[in-house]
Formats: structure tokens, C-alpha cells, sequence
């Protein structure tokens, strides 16, 4: 029995529902929980593809950090009342852009599968990676010895956007100067 | 000495006085007569001398030997085609340019005085000069280009000469007909210029004499260079604008319309003559054509009212009259006749300037009359010229008048036919001269009381080369020696005795004439042919122009102008339609385009997976 | 798993759900959210190929898509505050005021 292709079946199953869900509530704050559910699924489908730190990693980035953030501020901006704004484009434009998606996605799919018979080696086999000591090893290791310089910069693009919310969030005082 | 000098003199003179008009203009003074016209005839004078100087040269040469080449400079240069610029001086030329020249002299000169009240006489004097100077290209010039630059510049020169008086645009008008009709007959002498290079090769005068073709481009050819000489030389079908071209000063029409411009064709004839001989039925076209139109003019000249128009009819007749003469081989009768109608004619018209500007531009013959006591020079001269046209010996127009009547009938081309027209035409000429000489000197006077008052002769000026043109009328006839027949003796009584019935006959009717004649009003406006030309050939025209404008040019082409305007309007309007300005439909065109991009880059892929994956 | 491509058909999904969401949604909110799905697809394809291929670099690709779009997340939000205090809405449609 392959529990692992089992999961992958009610993860993938939960995160494509999720998704449309996600897209089609009424109300900001629906949308928001049908997103936790996808990223709980994704979370799930990394665990299943072996990158547990990823795995971890989502949830608490993701689910802990940015949806938070996310529910914070539909609630200040008090948009919780249900829109009605998916009635409001053409039916034209509608079934044109859905039409249009579904070719999309069956050229998006053939391009992705078309090279799923490939047979590549790299080094990280499954049983490399345990042999080296798992996941997070593996990752931490690759990320500190080769991309750290990457990893530096990233924390430079972090601290730019939060220099960049606050000066935009920041209330003005009514001559316009920052309070 | 060189041949380039007799043409050179005028062209000098064309561009002195043209620049004496222009720095005129800018100054505002206005050259006189005297000046601008001493100028001219100066360089006409210069130029008969060089020509003299030639003659006395050939004179002292055998007959073979009588003529000169001469190159100036290659003019048209191509792979297939050679063409020179040069001179070539024969008899036949030197005998036109000795004409040009020694009348034009005298012409010029007499112009100085006739002008002399006129606003702008340089100009007059520079576009004189012009003239003879292509008039001397287009009879020295040795191969057909260069001829036809003479031929189209004379044609040129003579719409500026007969517009001359711009102010009023009827004789601008007569100016414009008489060169549009040139040059319907030019279209022949170009493709006859075509003819010529492609079956001979070369378009040298000299080849062309030379050449042999076969019988049908012979004739196609002769026909063609035939009708450049019919809009020429004013013979039907292409006559019609020389009455018209009476509007000019008098003294362009003694110079263009009588002595030069107008025997351009019989010259271009008889440069051709040795190809004209092999084609009869050319000859006889040719013949018919000349001694009907002879015929023709004649007649309508005897309606006539206006002293210039008579001669213009005049004009046209005895170009039938060349014509016939080359029509039945006679080409040196016809020369000959260029030579004797230069002298009589030019007197004629001198004449008949004279006595209009006695008259205070008068030209109707029936408000003139008794002018023989008051005009004498006038008068006489007149009398002369009107005796040399009538074909009275020992005036030089019996001589050449009577050899064409001999060959009319006795040439192997001539016939009877021709004969008997001919005659006729020479009866009806005696009568309208005569008409003319009685009711404008010998009747009793039917003048205006102020006009009569003022009657006088002219000035020396213009005495001087009326007489010079009498004494040439009377013994100009001795210059030729033609070959007798027996049987031309009788001829040459029968042509004087048909002369004095027309002249007798005349005296006769108008001695005593008082009242304005009724003439047939028909026959006055020349046969209705005038007409018949402006009514269906440029009224044809016209038709065919506006047709034109409204179906072809504002239904069709403007409509498709508008078509294509609106087609970039529409498109457009059409593609402003994809700018909507929200950020969604653009992702959404994203989406779409991207998918299609996607399938193209895609089905390349599939291909290669398809064709390297076997 | 043995076959790790049917991972790709999810992504594939989740993404174009996304897109479709971007292009539907007028709320500001709503349409950012869609914009994490197509991240998030996107970060899933990333991994699947590294298993795959046998490689490690497509999850660190992971991690830093993860902070960026962290960050960017962060700053949008930022920006719709700042939109909602001067149009006290959060409605793409209103913001209209730089049309002619």
C-alpha cells in the first residue's frame, strides 16, 4: 500500500478545492481561511516530496506570518462584508478568460510533462540525503557553504520592506508631514 | 572662317537683345526701337555676308564638290544611336539661308521703323533674332535631330511672334493654335525619326539620301515626314492656323509666314527627294494635296476682306503650288518658288504694312481705296510684287510659277489633272491679287474723313526694303536656268493669258467700287473647316476632358482616397478598443497571448521531441 | 512517491486558479491572496523538480521565494492601507484617480 501516493491524492485534492475557494468567497476573511487550508495542504505535498524543512517552513512563514498579517488587515480595514464583485465583469469577458485559461493550463501542462520521462542523476538521491544526514542538514549545509551571499542579501530585501511598510503605513498629520 | 557663324550672329543678337528687354524690365526705361534694331539687323547683316562668302566660294567649284561638313561637337551618345551636332552647307541649304538671311535683313530693317511706337521692341527684336537663328539650324542642320530642334525652335519663335501683343488674348489664342498644330504634324516627324533609326541605322540627312529600304517603310516614312510638312507649311489638313496667325505684327508675317518658316517643309521635302523618287504614289499624294489645297485657299481668298487674311490665303496657295512641284518631281521648281515667293511675298506684306500703318490700323479693304496718289512708293512696289505673283514676264514669279505649271503637266509624275487645277488656281489667284490691288489702291477712296487726313507715306526705313524687294521681284527670275520644252512655250502663253482674264476681270468689276462688297460668308470663314476642326477635334477634346475629371477622377480616385482613409480610421478605432486602462483585462490578454506564444514555441518543441525522439 | 510529475498538474492548477483569480477579483485584498496561490504554485513545481532531478537547489529556490514573497506581501498590504485611508475603499475599480 503507498500511504505516500494516498496523502498526495487528499492533498492534492484539498489544496486544488481550497484554491477555488480561495477564489471564489464571497468575503475577504473566507478567502483568507480557504488560503490557511491550501497552504496546509502544500505544506503537506512538500512533506510527501521529502523536503520537510520546507514543510515546516510554510506553515510558519506562510500560515504563521503572512496570513496573519493578511487577517489583520482585512479586519482594520473592516472589509469583512460579502462583495458582490464576480457578477460585475461581462459574461464575454467571463467565458473568454475562462476558455482562455483552460487552453492555458492544458499548454502549461503539456509543457510541464514533457519531460517527466527524463532520466537525470544529480547527487541528492533519496539515500544520499539520509546518509548525509537528512533534510534540514542537507539544506542548511548547501545554503550556508554556497548561497550565503544570497542569504545575506535577502535579509537586506527584508529590511528594506519593512523600511518601505512603515514609511507607507505611517499615519500623516493633516500638514502632511509623518506624525 | 567657319559655318558656325551664320547662325551665330543671330543667336548673338537673341542675347543681347534679350538682355537689353530684361535689364529694361528691372530699370523701367524702355529701350528704343533704334537701338534694339540696329542690333538685330547688324547680326542679320553679318550673317548673309558669311553666307555671300560661301557662295563665292562654291561658285568657284565644281558641282560635286559644292558642299561642306562641319562637326561642332557629339550631341547625343549612346550605344545604338550617334548623333552630331553639325553643319552641313549644300546648294539646297545655302540657297534657303541665303533667303533667311538676305530677306530677313532686309525685314529686320524695316522693322525698326514699324515698331517704333511699340512698348517693348528689344523683346520684338530678340524674338526675331531667335527665329532666324533656329530657322538657319533647321536648314543647315545635318542629321534629323538637329533639323528638328530648328523645326520645333521656329515653331516656338513663331507662337511668341504672333502672341506678341499678349495683352489681347485672341492673338495669344492664334498663337497657341498655330504651334498645337505644328505639332500634331510633329508626331509624324518623329515617327518618321523612328522609322529612320530603326530600318536605316543612322539619322544623318546624308544616310538618310543614301539609304534603301524596302518599298513599304519607304513609303511609310515619306507619308509621315509629308505630314510634319502639311502642319508646317499650312497645306490641308493642317492649314488652318495661318489665317489666324495674322494677328502677329506685319513684319512676322512677311518673315515667318510668307518667306521662311512656312518653306521649311518644301525644304525638308527636298532633302528627301532621293527616297521621295522611289514611291510615286507618295509623289502623287503629294501632288494631289498641294494643288488641291492651292485650289482651296485660292477660293477663299476671294472672300476675303481683311488685307492680311488675303495674303494669308495667298500664302497657303502658293505653298500648294510648291508643293505641287515636288509632288511631281520638280524639286528644283519648287526651290525655286520658295526663292521668287520670298521676294514677292515679303514685298506683299511690307507692303500691306505700309498701308496699315498709314491707315492708322486699318485692314479692311473696303475702308480703304485711292491710296496710288498718296502712297506712291507703296503703290508701285506693290504693283510689282503683284505682277510677280501673277506670273507677268519678266517678274521673277513667271519664271517660277511656269515651271511648275510646265511640270505639272509634262513631268512623268505630272497629269493632266493636276494641270488643268493648277491653272486654275493661277486664274483665281490673278483675280483676288488684282481685287486687292484695285479696291486698296485704283478705286475711289472709301476711307474714314480723319483717317484720310492723316494719310502718309512711310519713312525711308521703310521704304528702302520695299524697293530692294521690287527690283529682287523683277529680276530674281534670271537666277535659274531651267531646261525648255517645246511644248512650254505654249504653256507659258496659256498661264500669262489666264492670269490677265483674272486680272482684267477684277479691274473690271472693282475699278469704280464704292460699297462694301456681300461676300459669302460661308466661303469668307474658309469653307467651314475652321469650324468643323474646333467643333469635333477640340471639342472632342474637351468632352473627353471632363468626362474624364467627373468618372475618372472624383468618382473613382477620390473615392478610393476616401476608401483608404477610412480603412486606417476604422482599423483604428478598432484597435483603441484594446486600450480599456484596467490592469485585469490586460493580464487577462497576458493569459491569452501567452498561451498562444506558448503553443507556438510548444508545437516547435513537439516537432523536434517527435523527429529526434524516433 | 514513485511518479513526483503529478505533482506538476497540481501546480499547474493552482496556478492558473490564481491567475483567474487576479483577473476576476476586484477586491484589492482578495487579488493579493491569488497572487500568493500562484506563488505558492510555483514554489511547489520548484521542489517537485528538485526531486525529480536529484537536486537540492530547487528548494533553496523555495526559501528565498518564501522571503520575498514575505516581503512583497508585506508592502502590498502596506500600500492598501495606505489606498484605504485616502479612498476608504479597497475596491480596484475606484482607483481612478490619475484617468482622465
Amino acid at each position: 500500500m503507498d500511504w505516500s501516493f494516498l496523502a498526495f491524492i487528499v492533498f492534492a485534492t484539498i489544496a486544488i478545492l481550497g484554491s477555488l475557494l480561495v477564489i471564489l468567497q464571497k468575503t475577504p476573511v473566507s478567502s483568507a481561511f480557504s488560503l490557511v487550508l491550501v497552504f496546509f495542504s502544500f505544506s503537506g505535498l512538500y512533506a510527501i516530496l521529502g523536503a520537510h524543512f520546507l514543510a515546516a517552513l510554510q506553515i510558519l512563514v506562510y500560515t504563521g506570518a503572512i496570513m496573519v498579517l493578511f487577517v489583520f488587515v482585512i479586519m482594520l480595514l473592516g472589509q469583512d462584508e460579502p462583495t458582490e464583485d464576480l457578477k460585475e465583469s461581462s459574461l464575454l469577458f467571463k467565458s473568454v478568460t475562462v476558455l482562455g485559461a483552460f487552453g492555458f493550463l492544458t499548454i502549461l501542462l503539456q509543457a510541464a510533462l514533457s519531460g517527466k520521462d527524463i532520466v537525470s542523476k544529480g547527487i541528492y538521491t533519496d539515500e544520499k540525503i539520509i546518509e548525509m544526514g537528512g533534510n534540514l542538514k542537507v539544506v542548511a549545509e548547501v545554503l550556508f557553504n554556497d548561497y550565503a551571499f544570497h542569504f545575506e542579501l535577502v535579509s537586506f530585501l527584508i529590511l528594506a520592506a519593512i523600511v518601505a511598510t512603515v514609511a507607507l503605513a505611517k499615519r500623516k498629520n493633516s500638514t502632511g508631514e509623518a506624525a | 572662317m567657319s559655318l558656325i557663324l551664320i547662325p551665330l550672329f543671330p543667336l548673338i543678337g537673341f542675347l543681347i537683345n534679350g538682355y537689353l528687354q530684361l535689364s529694361s524690365g528691372v530699370t523701367g526705361k524702355k529701350v528704343s526701337s533704334q537701338k534694339s534694331g540696329l542690333i538685330a539687323t547688324l547680326m542679320m547683316v553679318l550673317s548673309f555676308f558669311s553666307a555671300v562668302f560661301y557662295y563665292l566660294q562654291f561658285a568657284g567649284q565644281s558641282l560635286e564638290t559644292r558642299f561642306i561638313d562641319q562637326k561642332l561637337f557629339t550631341w547625343i551618345k549612346l550605344a545604338a544611336l550617334n548623333v552630331d551636332f553639325g553643319f552641313r552647307l549644300d546648294t539646297l541649304s545655302l540657297t534657303f539661308v541665303l533667303i533667311i538671311t538676305g530677306v530677313g535683313s532686309l525685314i529686320h530693317l524695316y522693322s525698326i521703323s514699324y515698331m517704333k511706337d511699340d512698348a517693348t521692341p528689344a523683346k520684338y527684336f530678340s524674338y526675331l533674332n531667335l527665329f532666324c537663328f533656329m530657322m538657319l539650324n533647321l536648314v543647315m542642320g545635318a542629321s534629323m535631330p538637329h533639323l528638328f530642334l530648328g523645326w520645333e525652335g521656329v515653331g516656338l519663335a513663331s507662337y511668341l511672334l504672333i502672341g506678341y501683343w499678349n495683352e489681347d488674348t485672341q492673338k495669344v489664342l492664334a498663337g497657341q493654335k498655330a504651334f498645337i498644330m505644328n505639332r500634331i504634324g510633329d508626331l509624324g516627324f518623329l515617327i518618321a525619326m523612328f522609322v529612320a533609326y530603326k530600318y536605316i541605322g543612322s539619322l544623318n540627312m546624308v544616310d538618310i539620301q543614301k539609304a534603301t529600304m524596302s518599298t513599304h517603310v519607304t513609303t511609310v516614312f515619306c507619308v509621315l515626314v509629308f505630314f510634319a510638312c502639311t502642319g508646317k507649311s499650312a497645306q490641308i489638313p493642317l492649314f488652318t492656323w495661318l489665317p489666324d496667325a495674322m494677328a502677329g505684327p506685319t513684319p512676322v508675317s512677311a518673315l515667318i509666314h510668307a518667306a521662311t518658316m512656312v518653306t521649311s517643309g518644301i525644304y525638308l521635302l527636298t532633302r528627301i527627294s532621293p527616297l521621295l523618287l522611289q514611291v510615286p504614289e507618295v509623289l502623287s499624294l503629294i501632288a494631289m494635296v498641294g494643288v488641291t489645297t492651292a485650289f482651296v485657299a485660292a477660293v477663299i481668298a476671294c472672300a476675303q476682306k481683311d488685307i492680311k487674311k488675303i495674303l494669308a490665303y495667298s500664302t497657303i496657295s502658293q505653298l500648294g503650288f510648291m508643293f505641287l512641284a515636288c509632288g511631281v518631281g520638280a524639286f528644283d521648281a519648287g526651290v525655286f518658288h520658295v526663292m521668287t515667293h520670298a521676294f514677292f511675298k515679303a514685298l506683299l506684306f511690307l507692303g500691306a504694312g505700309s498701308v496699315i500703318h498709314a491707315l492708322h490700323e486699318e485692314q479692311n479693304i473696303f475702308k480703304m481705296g485711292g491710296l496710288s496718289k498718296k502712297l506712291p512708293w507703296t503703290t508701285w512696289t506693290f504693283v510689282m510684287g503683284w505682277a510677280a505673283i501673277l506670273g507677268i514676264p519678266p517678274f521673277s514669279g513667271f519664271f517660277s510659277k511656269d515651271e511648275i505649271i510646265i511640270e505639272s503637266l509634262y513631268s512623268p509624275h505630272g497629269n493632266q489633272v493636276l494641270f488643268i487645277m493648277a491653272l486654275a488656281s493661277a486664274l483665281l489667284t490673278a483675280f483676288y491679287m488684282t481685287r486687292l490691288l484695285v479696291l486698296v489702291f485704283f478705286s475711289p477712296s472709301r476711307m474714314d474723313e480723319e483717317v484720310a487726313a492723316h494719310v502718309h507715306e512711310s519713312p525711308w526705313l521703310m521704304k528702302f526694303p520695299l524697293v530692294v524687294l521690287g527690283i529682287l521681284a523683277l529680276v530674281g527670275g534670271f537666277w535659274h536656268q531651267s531646261e525648255t520644252n517645246e511644248n512650254a512655250q505654249v504653256v507659258m502663253v496659256a498661264s500669262v493669258l489666264v492670269a490677265l482674264c483674272g486680272a482684267g476681270f477684277a479691274f473690271y468689276r472693282y475699278r469704280k467700287f464704292t460699297l462694301e462688297e456681300k461676300t459669302n460668308a460661308f466661303v469668307e470663314r474658309g469653307l467651314g473647316i475652321d469650324t468643323f476642326y474646333s467643333k469635333y477635334f477640340s471639342g472632342g477634346t474637351d468632352v473627353a476632358a471632363k468626362g474624364l475629371t467627373r468618372f475618372v477622377e472624383e468618382d473613382f480616385i477620390q473615392r478610393l482616397l476616401k476608401v483608404c482613409s477610412w480603412a486606417v480610421e476604422f482599423s483604428g478605432s478598432v484597435l483603441k478598443s484594446i486600450q480599456v486602462g484596467s490592469a485585469q483585462a490586460y493580464l487577462m490578454m497576458m493569459m491569452i497571448f501567452g498561451l498562444a506564444l506558448m503553443v507556438w514555441v510548444l508545437e516547435g518543441v513537439m516537432h523536434g521531441v517527435m523527429i529526434y525522439g524516433k | 512517491m514513485n511518479e513526483p510529475w503529478l505533482m506538476l498538474i497540481v501546480s499547474c492548477t493552482v496556478f492558473v486558479i490564481g491567475l483567474l483569480g487576479v483577473i476576476f477579483r476586484k477586491n484589492l485584498l482578495i487579488m493579493l491572496m491569488s497572487i500568493e496561490l500562484m506563488l505558492n504554485a510555483v514554489n511547489l513545481s520548484f521542489v517537485t523538480f528538485s526531486k525529480m532531478h536529484q537536486s537540492i537547489n530547487g528548494q533553496l529556490s523555495v526559501l528565498f521565494v518564501m522571503a520575498v514573497a514575505a516581503a512583497e506581501s508585506a508592502v502590498g498590504l502596506g500600500l492598501v492601507i495606505a489606498l484605504f485611508r485616502t479612498l476608504k475603499t479597497a475596491d480596484s475599480d475606484q482607483i481612478q484617480i490619475l484617468r482622465d
